[in-house]
């Protein structure tokens, strides 16, 4: 398995919370997809879509309800666009959306996904994303060793979580 | 604790006691462990055969002919633990009918079945010695009575403190033995003076029970829940003590004081100079520095030090420079005292997670620890630790161990413990503590 897309974004992840970016985007990858929606359980971001080259739309980032309580019932204020138009048939020539993400077989390469970074009195959420296996020094790890890393106790090369906030392991 | 009654006896020869089985286990070992050394005793027939914890007798016991009732310990040179199961044999016969004189018919009944309880192998197993254990007692007991030197106090209850117990004087004495004069019978005999003496007659003005039975004052502590005693000594506090010298009786406070660097820390801070007085400062780093000019050098007396509350979690550092020593202390000290900052403290003794410094080349890492860890740091960091009230800690400096730069690494990376509370709102998570959730919250 290459770590060179998770380094990257590990570091592209720094970069945009020292930045204070409210939005950035990785290469659309399963793994990087898989990673960040985890990371998105835990907290460590706010949202991950699957847009184009631009971002998209901010109803389609992170639907609100409205504050008007009138308006809440009409559904297309507060879903996202893309939901609306996935329920369409697809144009044709265009290849059949899969799992309603809108990725089809002609966009899939200029697909990316957006993550909508989080802040908290003026201080990234995120401070810190490292690779812990590495090229040049693999770490592979089971459930004892996870548990023991939980623990704050040190595994091998690997330090344990001792400080507040200090990581999950996913 | 009779075992050492108990065991004089047996070492003496017979009438021997009634020693249920797993103290035999002990007294046979306290037998060889004392015997000889006091055989002119003699011997103490028990009174009452069940006032010993236990009623039953080991059965592998020789009976003994001139105390039928009464048998004999097993052989004393036999080690006590080697003994096996087999030792413990059942009852015979002829040992029950002899019991059941003894004993009630109840009686016999508990005894019967406590034999059924307690299987001779357990017995043989689990009754051993303790001797190459760290907790192994060096004397003999059952743990069925108190013995007030080898064990802990037995307390009275607080409500046997009376604060306000005093000496009767000699007149009140007097009057005592006047009322017992006055109540004796016609013909009196010694036993009502005896009496008296021994039972009624009392030496102190108070509550009764706090002469009869005080509280335990080998190791005193404070009693707590005691009407009254708050009380007085808040009052005790408040009003200050007069001064025997003073000619009008007005307590005289000695006024302190107030140089223009304290006053104007007093009106920087709102803080009386009482309270000022109050915080733990401690001088951390001094040396000489020295400011070259066209005149020459200038030499100056660089100070820097901390100041803290430890029951408030509060810390400051200060630096103070002068060409006068004093007066360089004294700003460091005021300096410190006006950086006071709040250092959020897990339960009081430690810090949240493990932080890490850096000021110049000095790197350092603060270590959270668990209670009774202590504070394992370098010197300066524990004197801070101690002004903030940190009691459990680690530390490890690395690079440059520079003084003046290690106390400002600490402070920096004290304050900068990420909160869990934080952590929590930022992630959107709920966090709780585990050691709270485990102790109920009575940690």
């Amino acid at each position: 398995m290459s770590l060179v897309h998770l380094a990257n974004a590990c570091s592209h992840l720094q970069n945009a919370s020292l930045a204070r970016l409210g939005l950035t985007s990785l290469p659309r990858t399963n793994q990087l997809h898989t990673l960040l929606l985890q990371m998105q359980k835990f907290g460590y971001v706010n949202n991950v879509t699957i847009g184009g080259p631009a971002p998209p739309p901010p109803s389609g980032i992170a639907p609100v309800l409205s504050t008007n309580p009138a308006a809440r019932g009409d559904v297309s204020s507060h879903v996202a666009p893309r939901a609306i138009n996935t329920s369409q048939p697809p144009a044709p020539g265009e290849a059949e959306s899969r799992d309603g993400d809108g990725v089809t077989q002609a966009n899939i390469s200029s697909r990316r996904l957006w993550i909508g970074l989080k802040y908290r009195n003026q201080t990234p959420v995120l401070e810190k994303m490292q690779l812990v296996s590495k090229p040049t020094r693999r770490v592979w790890m089971g459930v004892p060793q996870l548990e023991g890393l939980v623990r704050g106790e040190q595994q091998g090369y690997v330090r344990g979580l001792r400080a507040v906030g200090g990581g999950d392991v996913c | 604790m009779k075992a050492s009654s108990l065991v004089r006896a047996t070492a003496a020869g017979p009438p021997k006691p009634y020693i249920c089985r797993p103290c035999q286990r002990r007294f046979l070992h306290a037998t060889k462990a004392r015997r000889g050394d006091d055989d002119e005793r003699s011997p103490r027939p028990p009174a009452n055969p069940i006032s010993i914890a236990g009623v039953n007798m080991g059965t592998s016991l020789q009976p003994n002919p001139s105390q039928p009732s009464v048998p004999a310990l097993p052989p004393t040179t036999t080690d006590p633990n080697e003994i096996t199961a087999a030792d413990f044999k059942s009852y015979t016969p002829a040992e029950l009918s002899q019991l059941r004189q003894h004993y009630t018919p109840a009686q016999m009944r508990a005894i019967l079945a406590s034999e059924r309880a307690v299987s001779p192998h357990d017995l043989a197993t689990q009754t051993k010695f303790r001797t190459n254990d760290p907790w192994a007692i060096d004397y003999a007991t059952d743990f069925a009575h108190h013995h007030p030197v080898l064990d802990k106090p037995l307390r009275a209850p607080d409500s046997h403190h009376d604060p306000t117990q005093r000496f009767k004087t000699s007149e009140e004495i007097k009057d005592d033995v006047a009322d017992f004069i006055t109540t004796l019978p016609d013909e009196p005999t010694g036993k009502e003076f005896l009496d008296w003496r021994d039972n009624r007659a009392r030496l102190m003005v108070g509550k009764e029970e706090a002469e009869r039975d005080p509280i335990h004052y080998m190791s005193p502590e404070i009693p707590k829940g005691i009407p009254g005693l708050a009380d007085r000594a808040r009052k005790k506090n408040k009003t200050p003590i007069a001064d025997p010298t003073s000619s009008s009786g007005q307590p005289q406070r000695q006024e302190e004081e107030v140089t223009p660097a304290l006053a104007r820390l007093m009106k920087q801070t709102g803080l009386t100079s009482l309270e000022i007085k109050k915080f733990r400062t401690k001088l951390l780093v001094s040396h000489r520095v020295v400011n070259q000019t066209r005149l020459g050098k200038i030499q100056s007396l660089y100070y820097l030090a901390v100041a803290g509350s430890p029951s408030r979690g509060l810390l400051g550092i200060g630096e103070g420079k002068s060409t006068e020593a004093n007066d360089a202390r004294q700003q460091a000290i005021y300096a410190a005292i006006r950086n006071l900052t709040p250092i959020p403290r897990y339960e009081y003794r430690t810090i949240f997670g493990d932080v890490k410094g850096k000021v110049g080349g000095v790197e350092l890492e603060l270590f959270n620890r668990p209670p009774g860890f202590g504070i394992r740091c370098q010197h300066l960091i524990h004197e801070m630790c101690r002004c903030c009230g940190i009691s459990d800690m680690a530390a490890r400096v690395g690079r440059s161990r520079n003084k003046m730069n290690t106390v400002k690494a600490a402070m920096q990376a004290l304050l900068g413990q990420r909160l869990p509370e934080e952590v929590s709102k930022g992630l959107g998570r709920k966090l709780v503590d585990a050691r709270k959730v485990f102790y109920g919250g009575n940690v």
